[in-house]
């Protein structure tokens, strides 16, 4: 008689238990859709499982150092004059640069424009990847520890990766522009059509559902970042066009494909940008 | 997720989590009950960057459903318990799919029933060689 009762309690507070760790998910999952009271949470148990993440990258590292080790001397060699070829054409499209730069300084005095800021960037690694049909994320190894926070736009040195999406406390979770959820407001270099740019879910590919009809495009028109929407700063270098179709759908839009211009199938070393207000505020005195 | 598999293979990968919380909590339920699959799952959340509480909504009703069959389990045989965790793990797939679905109205469904597929065929592999280490530590 006792045996049973105490038998029946127990099942009770084991589907009590149950319930109330299934509500427990069901809330968190509701606070990270929100994203914004999950984060710190989510950063303190990326703490307990930093020592996991270390374990497994140690052979990786290894593995590369041994490989650097014993990389041959002439294969070191190639590299070295490639590289060498590679800084000298950089640093002729450099100098042209610097004439630009001052000839675009000169032109903003005149029309009494507002500086433009130059990017402040720090480097980070890439220590993950997590891409797959449906989602397109990096890891890379600089967390909530080096102040990076949601929303920070991340390039590397050809042009845009996507945007910071998690913060731990270590490293942190990027969408690439190619993920199928993302879309970056972007504009025309050469006719300043503004337009937004999906993510298709590949690679080499992001489409352009919603260009006018009678806006003015061709195939290989650079595109960059409008600045819209507050994420990205303007001007940056996301992708340029590869194909152009009229859309099924609506006549009064055509569609077209984008190639990303950064180079995502072969991610080492990302570029984080911070926006400095130091920066801004010295710009507004330059234009007074 | 972590390990540096080839591409082709992430999208395909049993679902190791899950078949480590199965096989322990059908050979030690009282060492993982449904606090051990909660912590776990919280981690994978955290190293996989998904939706906070995702995996742990899913293990949770696994670990749940199997304290339930429990007897039944422990006697069946071999390949009815590969069919068995195979069910379990399809209705997992459908309730994360779900979930992904009405997070982020994305369709993840196919994408876990491949590794639904990859995890029952390692599956008796898996409990062959866990039997034997659980053996060999006796």
């Amino acid at each position: 008689m006792w045996g049973k009762k105490s038998d029946k309690s127990a099942t009770q507070t084991y589907v009590l238990r149950f319930l109330f760790l299934e509500i427990v998910c069901v809330v968190l999952m509701i606070l990270d859709n929100s994203n914004k009271i999950a984060t710190p949470i989510r950063s303190t148990i990326s703490a307990l499982t930093l020592p996991l993440v270390k374990v497994v990258e140690w052979p990786q590292r290894a593995y590369n150092f041994i490989n650097s080790a014993l990389s041959d001397h002439l294969q070191l060699l190639q590299e070295n004059s490639d590289l060498k070829q590679n800084l000298s054409q950089v640093q002729i499209d450099l100098l042209q640069m610097e004439v630009i730069s001052q000839q675009n300084v000169e032109l903003r005095q005149l029309l009494n424009a507002k500086q433009q800021l130059p990017l402040q960037t720090t480097a980070a690694f890439l220590v993950n990847l997590n891409i797959g049909k449906n989602q397109h994320r990096i890891v890379i190894n600089q967390g909530s520890n080096q102040n990076i926070s949601i929303n920070q736009t991340v390039l590397d040195l050809y042009g845009l990766i996507g945007q910071v999406s998690k913060v731990n406390l270590e490293n942190s979770h990027v969408i690439l522009i190619t993920d199928q959820n993302h879309a970056v407001p972007v504009e025309f270099l050469r006719t300043g059509v503004r337009t937004v740019l999906y993510g298709t879910g590949d690679m080499n590919s992001l489409s352009l559902p919603e260009i006018p009809q009678s806006a003015d495009i061709k195939v290989g028109d650079t595109l960059i970042t409008s600045g819209f929407g507050g994420v990205f700063p303007r001007g940056l270098k996301v992708a340029s066009l590869s194909e152009i179709h009229d859309s099924q759908g609506d006549r009064s839009f055509q569609q077209a494909y984008a190639k990303p211009s950064a180079n995502l199938n072969n991610l080492k070393q990302v570029l984080l940008v911070w926006e400095d207000s130091n920066h801004s505020e010295s710009s507004e005195d330059a234009t007074q | 997720m972590l390990l540096p598999w080839p591409i082709w293979f992430r999208n395909i990968q049993p679902y190791w989590l899950a078949l480590v919380i199965i096989y322990w909590s059908i050979e030690s339920p009282k060492q993982c009950g449904l606090f051990t699959a909660f912590t776990y799952s919280i981690l994978l959340d955290v190293l996989y960057g998904s939706l906070f509480g995702k995996h742990g909504f899913s293990m949770v009703a696994i670990v749940f459903i199997i304290s339930k069959i429990h007897k039944r389990l422990k006697m069946t045989s071999f390949w009815q318990l590969s069919l068995m965790v195979g069910a379990l793990l399809l209705n997992d797939a459908f309730i994360r799919s779900a979930i992904d679905w009405l997070a982020s109205n994305e369709n993840t469904l196919v994408l876990h029933l491949y590794s639904v597929i990859t995890s029952v065929i390692i599956w008796p592999w898996f409990k062959y060689f866990l039997d034997r280490l659980k053996l060999k530590h006796r």
